[in-house]
C-alpha cells in the first residue's frame, strides 16, 4: 500500500487543505515528538492559565510561527480562524445570557407568557468573552499540531505509544480510504459538472445527492476489492510502513523548551498580578 | 428507461439525504470545540469514555478474528462518515460535521465498536477539518460515539422484541440516539459553564434551548435517513453483510 500523501488533488484550498500544508510544512525536518510536546504543552498552558490576555497572546504567537516558520500563508490561517466562529457564537450566547425571575444586569428581555427574563449580566458577558479568547488560543495550538505534523507521523507516534495494533491499522486504513473516497467523489463531481450537473440549484442538489448515495455503494465494493489486492500481496493482518526518522536536534529542543518556559512564566506572571483584559 | 427497485430506493435515499443536509448546515455546533472544557472536565470525560473504548476494542477483536473482511468494511464506513461530513453542500457555505450514521452503525455493528470507530473519526475531524478538538475529544467521544450509539442499540433491540417493523425500529432508534447525543452535549457544556445566577441546571436548559433549533429537526431527519439506508442495505448488500456476520437476522 502506498502512503496516502502522494495525491494529486491535494491542492491549496482543496478538500483537505490542512493535510496539504502539513505535508509541505517547512518544519517537516523537526522531530515530530518535539512538535507534539510543544503543541500539547501550549494547549495545556492555555487551558490552565484561564486568562483572556494569555489566550490571545498564544494565538498570535502560534499564528506567527505557523506563518513564518512553517510557511503557511497568512490568508489561509485567517480562513481557518473562521471555522470555529459558529460554535463560539452559539455557545457564548448561551453563557452570556441568563434566565432570571426579575430583570437583572445590563439588559433584559421579558419572555412571553410570564416565564421570566432573559438577562445579559456583566459576569455572563465576561465569562463568555474570556471563554472565546481562551478557546482561540487553544484552537491555534491545535492548528499548530495539524499544520506541521502530517497524519502518518501522528499515527506512527500513536503506534510508538503502544496503542493496540488493531486501532492503528484501522486509522491507517481510514486515512487511506478518505483519500480514495474523496478521489472517487472528485471524479464524479467533474463528470457531473461537465454534463451541466451544477448548472442550477436544482440540478446541483440532484448531482450532490446522487454522488453521496453512489459513494456508499462504491465504498462497499471498493472495500472488498481492497482485501483481494491486499491478500495478493500477502496481507497477514498487520500493515507495515517505512518510517523516516527525523533525529532530535539540540537547537530545536532549545527553542521548544524556551517557548514553553517563557509562556509558563507569562501565565504565572499574569495570574499573580491579576492582569487580564476584562 | 425504467429503474430497478434498488435504483429507485437509491433515488429515494438521496432525496432524503438532500433534506438531511439542508438542515444539517449548522450541525458543526455539535462538536465541543478545542479550549471549551476546563482541564478537569476534559480529563473526567475521557476517563468515563475509557471503559467503553476498551469494550469496543474487545468486541472489534472478536469481529475481525471471525471475519477478516470486517476490518476493511469498518474502515470504509469510518471513511465514508468522514467524507460525507466534509463535503461542501450546494447553496450552503458550511459543511455538516456530525459523524453521520453512528446510530445506524450501532444497529449493524453493535454500539461498542462504534466507540472505537467514532473516536478515530473524531480525531481525524479535529486534525484534518478543525471540527472539535484534542482536549475535548473525550467529551465528544462520550456524547457522539458512546451515549448516542448505546441508546440507539438499546431502543432497536427493545423495538425488535416488540416485533416492530425493522426499518421503523432502526429509524426511531437512530433519531432517539441523536437526540440523546444532543442532550449529553448540552449537559457537558452546562456542567463546564454553570450560569452565574441560576447555576448548572439553568445553564444546561439554556444550552438545550439554543441547540434545539438545529438538533431536533436534525434528529428526526437522521432517523428517516437511517431507516432508508437500512432498507437499501437490505436490498443490495445483504449477502455481503451476512457473510461477515453483521446483518441482523431478517
Amino acid at each position: 500500500m502506498k502512503l496516502p500523501h502522494l495525491h494529486a488533488h491535494l491542492h491549496e484550498g482543496g478538500m483537505l487543505s490542512i493535510d496539504h500544508w502539513a505535508q509541505h510544512s517547512r518544519l517537516r525536518g523537526v522531530n515530530p515528538y518535539l512538535k507534539l510536546i510543544l503543541a500539547l504543552g501550549m494547549l495545556i498552558l492555555c487551558l490552565a492559565a484561564n486568562n483572556a490576555a494569555f489566550g490571545l497572546t498564544v494565538a498570535l504567537f502560534i499564528m506567527l510561527v505557523i506563518n513564518k516558520a512553517s510557511g503557511v500563508p497568512l490568508h489561509y490561517i485567517c480562513s481557518l480562524l473562521t471555522v470555529p466562529l459558529l460554535f463560539i457564537a452559539v455557545s457564548c450566547l448561551a453563557i452570556a445570557l441568563d434566565f432570571t425571575n426579575q430583570p437583572l444586569g445590563l439588559a433584559s428581555l421579558p419572555l412571553p407568557g410570564g416565564l421570566g427574563y432573559l438577562s445579559a449580566t456583566q459576569e455572563g458577558i465576561h465569562a463568555a468573552a474570556l471563554l472565546a479568547c481562551r478557546a482561540y488560543g487553544a484552537v491555534c495550538c491545535l492548528y499548530f499540531l495539524s499544520l506541521t505534523i502530517p497524519m502518518q507521523e501522528i499515527i506512527m507516534m500513536l503506534d510508538a505509544m503502544h496503542l493496540p495494533p488493531l486501532i492503528i491499522e484501522l486509522m491507517y486504513l481510514i486515512y487511506r480510504y478518505i483519500f480514495m473516497l474523496l478521489d472517487i467523489q472528485h471524479r464524479m463531481t467533474i463528470a457531473a459538472s461537465s454534463r451541466l450537473g451544477y448548472a442550477n440549484l436544482r440540478s446541483a442538489w440532484f448531482s450532490f445527492t446522487h454522488i453521496s448515495g453512489n459513494l456508499l455503494a462504491a465504498s462497499f465494493s471498493r472495500s472488498s476489492n481492497c482485501l483481494d489486492a491486499m491478500d495478493a500481496r500477502c496481507y497477514n493482518g498487520r500493515l507495515r510502513f517505512l518510517t523516516h526518522n527525523t533525529p532530535l536536534q539540540p537547537q530545536h529542543v532549545a527553542v521548544c523548551m524556551l517557548c514553553l518556559l517563557a509562556f509558563s512564566g507569562l501565565a504565572i506572571y499574569l495570574n499573580q498580578k491579576g492582569v487580564d483584559l476584562f | 428507461m425504467s429503474y430497478t427497485k434498488s435504483e429507485k430506493s437509491l433515488l429515494f435515499i438521496v432525496s432524503i439525504l438532500a433534506v438531511f443536509f439542508g438542515h444539517n448546515a449548522s450541525a458543526n455546533a455539535m462538536h465541543i470545540m478545542e479550549g471549551y472544557l476546563p482541564p478537569l472536565h476534559a480529563i473526567a470525560w475521557s476517563v468515563i469514555s475509557l471503559p467503553f473504548l476498551v469494550w469496543g476494542l474487545l468486541s472489534l477483536k472478536k469481529i475481525t478474528s471471525n471475519h477478516r473482511k470486517a476490518i476493511l468494511l469498518l474502515a470504509m464506513v469510518g471513511a465514508y462518515a468522514f467524507v460525507l461530513s466534509a463535503l461542501k453542500i450546494p447553496s450552503v457555505t458550511g459543511s455538516s460535521s456530525h459523524p453521520t450514521g453512528t446510530g445506524l452503525g450501532a444497529v449493524l455493528f453493535g454500539a461498542p465498536v462504534m466507540a472505537i470507530l467514532g473516536i478515530i473519526v473524531l480525531l481525524f475531524q479535529a486534525i484534518l477539518l478543525a471540527h472539535g478538538g484534542l482536549t475535548t475529544i473525550g467529551a465528544n467521544t462520550f456524547s457522539m460515539a458512546v451515549a448516542g450509539p448505546f441508546v440507539s442499540m438499546g431502543v432497536y433491540h427493545l423495538l425488535n422484541k416488540a416485533k416492530v417493523n425493522q426499518p421503523v425500529a432502526v429509524g426511531v432508534a437512530c433519531a432517539l440516539g441523536d437526540l440523546f447525543t444532543y442532550v449529553i452535549t448540552a449537559i457537558q457544556l452546562g456542567l463546564a459553564h454553570p450560569s452565574a445566577t441560576g447555576g448548572t441546571m439553568a445553564s444546561i436548559i439554556e444550552f438545550l434551548g439554543i441547540f434545539a433549533i438545529t438538533q431536533i429537526p436534525l434528529a428526526i431527519v437522521e432517523g428517516i435517513l437511517s431507516a432508508v439506508v437500512f432498507m437499501l442495505l437490505q436490498n443490495f448488500a445483504k449477502p455481503e453483510l451476512r457473510e461477515i456476520g453483521i446483518m441482523p437476522k431478517a
